[in-house]
C-alpha cells in the first residue's frame, strides 16, 4: 500500500474563514435585540455549519490517497471512498466546468458529490475544484482527486491496473 | 450625500467581484466579453428617464388613471409590461454597432456577451434606483446599515437582468432574435409581477416579497442550461492516461 497526500492548497483557510462567518451569525443571532426566537433559530441554524466548517478545515490538510494492489482508498478525516482498482474503466487528467449550483466546493478544496456544468456529478476528495483534476471514472460514478506528486501517481496506478487487467483469465 | 449611496458603492463592488469572479472562472475563453458591461451602464438612466417616465405619465395622465391601487387592469398590464419591453430591447442596444455584433459569433460568445450586458444594465440600474431612493422623504432618512435590503436585492436584480438578456442574444445568435425577445420580456414580467401585484394591494406584501424565488429559480435553470450549452462549442483539453478497453462481447448462440 503506497500512501499520497493531496497537493497543498488554501482550503482550510477559506473553510475556516466561512466557519468564523457562521459563528458571527450565530453570536448575532443571540445578541441582536428583538424577538427571542428568531435569535435562538439563527443561531441554531448556523451552529451546526459553522462546527461542520471547522472539521472540514481540521480534516482537509491531511486528505490522502492509498493505492493498494486491488484498490485506491480516497481518504478525508472520516471521510473514506473505496475505489476497487478492477472497477476503473478511465483515468485522465483535465479541467472541469463550474456548476453555479453549490454544493461542499470552493477555492481549494472539493469535497463530496459536487455537480459539473461537463461531466455531471463527481464524487471528489481534492484540494482543487476545476483545474487539473485526476478523474477516475469507474462503473460506479466518477471521482476527482489531485495528488501532490502526480506523475509518481498516476504512473504507479497505471502500473496496477495494468497488472491487474494482466492477471484476468482470457 | 443621502446614506443610500454608501450601500449604492457596496452594492456595485459586489455585484463587479461576483461578475468579474464568474468571467474568471466559468468563462475562460470569453473574458474579454466582460468589458461589454461598461456599455450598457448608462443605458438605465436613458430608458427610465426618457422612454419609461414620459410615457407612463402621458398613458396615466390620457386615462385619468392615478396611483396603483385602484387601477383598472389594463393599466395594471401596461405598468407590468412597460419595463420588460423597454429594458430588453435598450440592453441588446450596443449589438447595433458593427464591432460588437462581430465578437458576438456563435453561441458560446452569446451567451457571455448577454450576460455582460445585462449585468451592466443592472449595476447601472443599482445607481439609478439609489438615486430614487434618495429623493423619496419616506425612505432617505435611515442610516448606511438600514440597506442591507437594497443589497442583496439589487445583487439579485444584477443577476436577473444578466440572464434574461442571455436568452435574448444567445437565442438571436441562434436566428431566433424574435423568440428571443419575447421569452426575454416574459421571464422580466415574471420577476416584477410580486412587486406590482404587492403595489397594488392585489398580493400580500410579505407574499409579495418572497415571490421573486418563483422567477429566480426560473432563470437559474435557464442559466444552467445555456451554460451547459456555451461548454459545448469548447471541448475540454483532456489527457488520458489510462482507458481500459471493453471486454470482449459474449459469444452468441451459446
Amino acid at each position: 500500500m503506497r500512501t499520497y497526500r493531496a497537493a497543498p492548497s488554501r482550503g482550510s483557510l477559506w473553510i475556516a474563514g466561512m466557519a468564523l462567518l457562521m459563528v458571527a451569525f450565530a453570536c448575532l443571532g443571540l445578541v441582536i435585540p428583538g424577538v427571542p426566537w428568531v435569535g435562538l433559530l439563527t443561531a441554531a441554524i448556523f451552529a451546526p455549519f459553522a462546527l461542520f466548517s471547522a472539521l472540514l478545515a481540521m480534516w482537509l490538510p491531511a486528505m490522502r490517497y492509498e493505492l493498494g494492489d486491488r484498490e485506491l482508498i480516497l481518504r478525508c478525516g472520516p471521510i473514506r471512498y473505496v475505489i476497487p482498482l478492477g472497477d476503473i474503466q478511465k483515468v485522465a487528467k483535465r479541467d472541469l466546468a463550474l456548476n453555479p449550483i453549490s454544493s461542499v466546493r470552493g477555492p481549494g478544496y472539493a469535497l463530496f458529490r459536487v455537480p459539473y456544468a461537463d461531466v455531471g456529478t463527481v464524487t471528489m476528495c481534492a484540494t482543487r475544484s476545476l483545474k487539473d483534476i485526476i478523474l477516475i471514472t469507474t462503473g460506479r460514478g466518477k471521482f476527482g482527486i489531485t495528488p501532490l506528486e502526480e506523475d509518481d501517481f498516476l504512473l504507479e496506478l497505471t502500473r496496477r491496473l495494468e497488472q491487474a487487467d494482466a492477471a484476468l483469465p482470457g | 450625500m443621502a446614506p443610500i449611496y454608501g450601500m449604492a458603492v457596496v452594492t456595485t463592488f459586489v455585484s463587479v467581484a461576483v461578475w468579474y469572479a464568474a468571467f474568471r472562472v466559468m468563462a475562460e475563453r470569453h473574458r474579454r466579453l466582460a468589458w461589454l458591461m461598461v456599455l450598457t451602464l448608462p443605458l438605465s438612466f436613458a430608458v427610465n428617464a426618457w422612454v419609461k417616465k414620459p410615457l407612463l405619465l402621458a398613458v396615466a395622465r390620457a386615462a385619468g388613471v392615478g396611483p396603483l391601487p385602484g387601477a383598472p387592469f389594463w393599466f395594471l398590464a401596461f405598468v407590468l409590461f412597460l419595463s420588460p419591453v423597454t429594458e430588453e430591447a435598450i440592453k441588446v442596444l450596443p449589438l447595433l454597432a458593427g464591432r460588437v455584433r462581430a465578437a458576438v459569433g456563435e453561441r458560446g460568445t452569446a451567451f457571455w456577451a448577454g450576460l455582460a450586458l445585462g449585468a451592466g444594465f443592472g449595476i447601472g440600474e443599482i445607481w439609478f434606483v439609489a438615486r430614487g431612493v434618495a429623493r423619496s422623504p419616506e425612505l432617505a432618512g435611515y442610516p448606511f446599515w438600514a440597506y442591507t435590503g437594497f443589497l442583496t436585492e439589487r445583487v439579485i436584480v444584477v443577476y436577473a437582468h444578466a440572464v434574461m438578456t442571455a436568452v435574448l442574444v444567445t437565442a438571436a445568435a441562434a436566428g431566433r432574435a424574435g423568440r428571443g425577445y419575447l421569452a426575454a420580456v416574459g421571464l422580466h414580467a415574471l420577476l416584477n409581477l410580486g412587486a406590482l401585484l404587492g403595489g397594488a394591494g392585489l398580493l400580500d406584501r410579505n407574499l409579495a416579497f418572497f415571490w421573486i424565488v418563483l422567477p429566480i429559480g426560473v432563470l437559474t435553470v435557464l442559466f444552467t442550461r445555456m451554460y451547459r450549452e456555451s461548454l459545448l462549442g469548447s471541448p475540454p483539453r483532456e489527457t488520458v492516461v489510462f482507458h481500459r478497453k471493453p471486454p470482449p462481447a459474449a459469444e452468441e448462440g451459446g
